[in-house]
């Protein structure tokens, strides 16, 4: 019960501090703002981007292959100056060319498209079984078709929209595919077993090809994942508020700014123990435990409460789509919080007192933004630097955020990097209380 | 003493080499005011933190109602109040909101919660400022309601460590006031101060700390006496070192006047009233041609017991 008058007095000291709400709210969104209209728009409706340069590679023959590169050309967005593609698309055989022309600059990205790419997808099988996905109108594993896309690492934006929109195509493309190779998969099967010619049903069947193929596509789109999936490729194709840049910044700035704000509020432990409330607190019949919680406590109430302003006024004020997985995002919210306070108490832990506190969490906020992808996509740092870039929060909560905000996935797909910022979290919240332990037992 | 409130037996605590507080041992009786006075750095601060289970004693211990501060410190908390050196208050936040959670932590809730954070806005004179956040209060007021939390819960006994360095004298005048009422009213106070003057106000008791060490305890009448109850004159002349001697020694023969000597340059005159002697004394140095430049009384008091049992004065 203290430890939640503390959190409660906390919180409600922070909440009544005009510099804090500047910092935790009114900072974020508007560098968010900033940013979205540095790249030539901010509105809610119109995308502020549009014509990204990408280089097509199909080296499938199949209809497929070209299937997927079409749909590339045909995305179109509502901008400043009217509905504009989004990419401008160029095509090209070699996929070592598409890869110079990335390297070179000359284009935003390159798409490869491999030659089996429609053999895998209708006929494909893994005659060795294994993890791939199972198809149960063949009987056998499926074998997965690989895409490979490459983008420019000195771009910031365009990397990040180039590699969602093929993952959202891919996602939704292969659910459809799946569907009707298993209604035909299923009329093959009838044909095959049979003796004799095909009987009347089985033309009746072939005759219900239309409707077999509907209803097969409706039974998958049951699945929350694949419904998901075929909704997004379709809002993609069509409608633009997915494409709005603020999905990119916003997150990015609110996870950059949740650190500063909670990094300041776990310094707090050490500068009410220089101005004397913290040993008052001590005087009173309250476990030293009760306390160190109730600090922390505040400082998570506190990070939830500006991540949720966060999500409403910009969902509000910029249409910024947060995704359509709450659950997901509620988790991925509380486990993002709690690693950064976890992460900031241990710094509060064995900082000597609150100056020094601030002076490294800031250093750390700082590096972990830059590791973690908060300026520049991490998926573009250096080889050398991507194992580091998983060390930090940001990276974790980034990739996290973005598969639900940018690449309209679900909680399966971001369950890993929930788990591992609980796991952070865990790990720096039993560090600082040893640490604590030994500060305060004099 | 019967049935003390508190009992400090042999307390040291040690940080590293340095031996902060070293075997003090005294006691309070219920209803008392105990003043601790000393010099900054004394021990002062380290004793309360010690008995109100801040900091665990490397020797010795103490208890408070029947519980010790080592082994029961919980219980201990439950009958202290604790009125901290610096102002220990949240200042974005209003009196009426501090009272409320300090309330809280002392583990009141509901109406008599509301009570007492009346009754302490009350006893702080700030009942009309209580939705006025903290840091809109003069340097006083603050005081006044770090003292008010204190007495949130009733305690038996408060610790009040130098309560009102740094403030004006009115302020000071209306804290020393409230410690008076609240002795009146029964509750006892260990009161630490290293002004002699608010010692000698408050105190049944005072005891003398210095380096760590408690040098001297009682009441004022009986630290005094270890000084004599001679007042002491000291005057400034304008003569060399031997001629003050010499003169002193002339002095010493005048009525009134117990003993005169010269120290340091100046000559100490001893008198049962300094009043009384004065005329003859300065009378006869103007018939000896000599100048007085400047001069001082100072009656038996705690400064001239700290200066007799140190060496030093109590604000070297």
């Amino acid at each position: 019960m203290k430890t939640l008058t503390i959190a409660l007095k906390d919180t409600l000291i922070k909440f009544r501090d005009r510099n804090a709400i500047l910092l935790m709210i009114a900072a974020p969104l508007l560098i968010s703002f900033v940013m979205g209209a540095a790249f030539g728009g901010q509105g809610a409706a119109a995308s502020p981007i549009s014509g990204i340069p990408l280089i097509i590679v199909n080296a499938d023959q199949g209809e497929l292959g070209q299937n997927f590169a079409e749909i590339f050309a045909e995305i179109e967005v509502d901008t400043a100056d009217g509905v504009q593609p989004l990419f401008t698309v160029t095509a090209l055989t070699s996929k070592a060319d598409a890869i110079e022309q990335v390297e070179l600059g000359e284009t935003r990205g390159a798409v490869y498209i491999p030659a089996d790419f429609s053999a895998q997808l209708i006929g494909g099988g893994d005659p060795n079984g294994g993890t791939t996905p199972f198809d149960t109108a063949q009987g056998k594993p499926r074998e997965t078709a690989l895409v490979e896309v490459f983008t420019d690492p000195s771009a910031t934006v365009s990397p990040a929209i180039i590699r969602s929109v093929a993952s959202r195509i891919a996602n939704g493309f292969s659910t459809v595919v799946i569907g009707n190779s298993v209604a035909v998969g299923q009329l093959t099967e009838a044909l095959e077993n049979a003796d004799a010619p095909p009987s009347p049903e089985v033309i009746a069947n072939l005759g219900n090809l239309d409707e077999i193929l509907n209803a097969e596509n409706a039974r998958f789109g049951e699945t929350e994942g694949a419904r998901e999936r075929i909704r997004v490729a379709t809002a993609l194709a069509g409608e633009s508020e997915d494409l709005n840049l603020l999905n990119y910044f916003v997150p990015s700035m609110a996870i950059f700014f949740l650190m500063f704000s909670v990094f300041d509020g776990t310094r707090s432990i050490l500068a009410e123990e220089q101005e004397g409330t913290l040993h008052r607190m001590m005087t009173t019949p309250t476990g030293r435990s009760e306390i160190l919680l109730g600090k922390i406590g505040g400082t998570f109430l506190t990070g939830i409460l500006q991540f949720v302003v966060l999500v409403v006024i910009s969902g509000l004020v910029f249409k910024v789509a947060w995704g359509s997985a709450p659950l997901a995002m509620a988790l991925l919210v509380l486990a993002t919080v709690a690693a950064a306070t976890s992460l900031g108490t241990f710094v509060a832990s064995f900082a000597r007192n609150a100056n020094q506190a601030n002076v490294i969490g800031t250093a750390v906020t700082l590096v972990s933004a830059i590791l973690g992808g908060n300026f520049i996509d991490f998926r573009a740092l250096p080889d050398w630097l991507v194992p580091v870039s998983k060390l930090t929060i940001n990276r974790w909560a980034m990739e996290g955020f973005f598969n639900l905000t940018l690449g309209g996935l679900g909680l399966p797909d971001v369950l890993p990097n929930i788990a591992v910022l609980f796991g952070l979290a865990a790990g720096f919240f039993v560090l600082a209380m040893l640490l604590f332990n030994r500060r305060f037992v004099k | 003493m019967t049935d003390p409130i508190l009992t400090a037996h042999n307390l040291e605590k040690h940080f590293g080499e340095n031996k902060a507080v070293q075997g003090v041992s005294f006691q309070i009786a219920r209803g008392e005011i105990y003043s601790l006075l000393g010099p900054n750095g004394a021990g002062k601060t380290t004793t309360i933190s010690m008995l109100t289970g801040l900091l665990a004693p490397t020797h010795g211990d103490a208890t408070i109602d029947g519980h010790s501060v080592v082994k029961n410190v919980n219980d201990v908390k439950q009958v202290i109040g604790v009125v901290p050196q610096e102002i220990a208050l949240y200042p974005t936040i209003s009196a009426r909101e501090n009272l409320t959670f300090w309330g809280r932590m002392y583990g009141l809730s509901g109406k008599r919660l509301a009570q007492r954070v009346d009754a302490a806005l009350e006893i702080a004179g700030l009942a009309d400022r209580a939705t006025d956040k903290v840091d809109t209060f003069s340097g006083g007021m603050k005081r006044r309601i770090n003292i008010a939390v204190g007495l949130l819960h009733e305690p038996k006994i408060i610790f009040m460590d130098e309560p009102t360095v740094g403030i004006d004298p009115q302020s000071r005048r209306r804290i020393l006031d409230t410690v008076k009422e609240l002795n009146a009213q029964g509750m006892a106070v260990l009161y630490t101060t290293h002004y002699m003057e608010e010692a000698e106000e408050l105190s049944h008791r005072i005891g003398i700390i210095d380096h760590g060490q408690l040098i001297a305890q009682g009441t004022l009448a009986e630290l005094t006496k270890t000084v004599g109850e001679n007042d002491t004159i000291q005057l400034t002349l304008d003569t060399g070192e031997q001629a003050v001697t010499d003169t002193a020694a002339s002095v010493q023969q005048l009525p009134g006047v117990a003993k005169a000597y010269g120290e340091n340059g100046h000559m100490i005159v001893q008198a049962a009233h300094a009043n009384a002697a004065l005329p003859g004394i300065l009378s006869h140095l103007a018939g000896a041609g000599v100048t007085v430049k400047a001069l001082q009384v100072q009656e038996p008091d705690l400064e001239a017991v700290f200066l007799h049992l140190t060496g030093r004065a109590l604000r070297d």
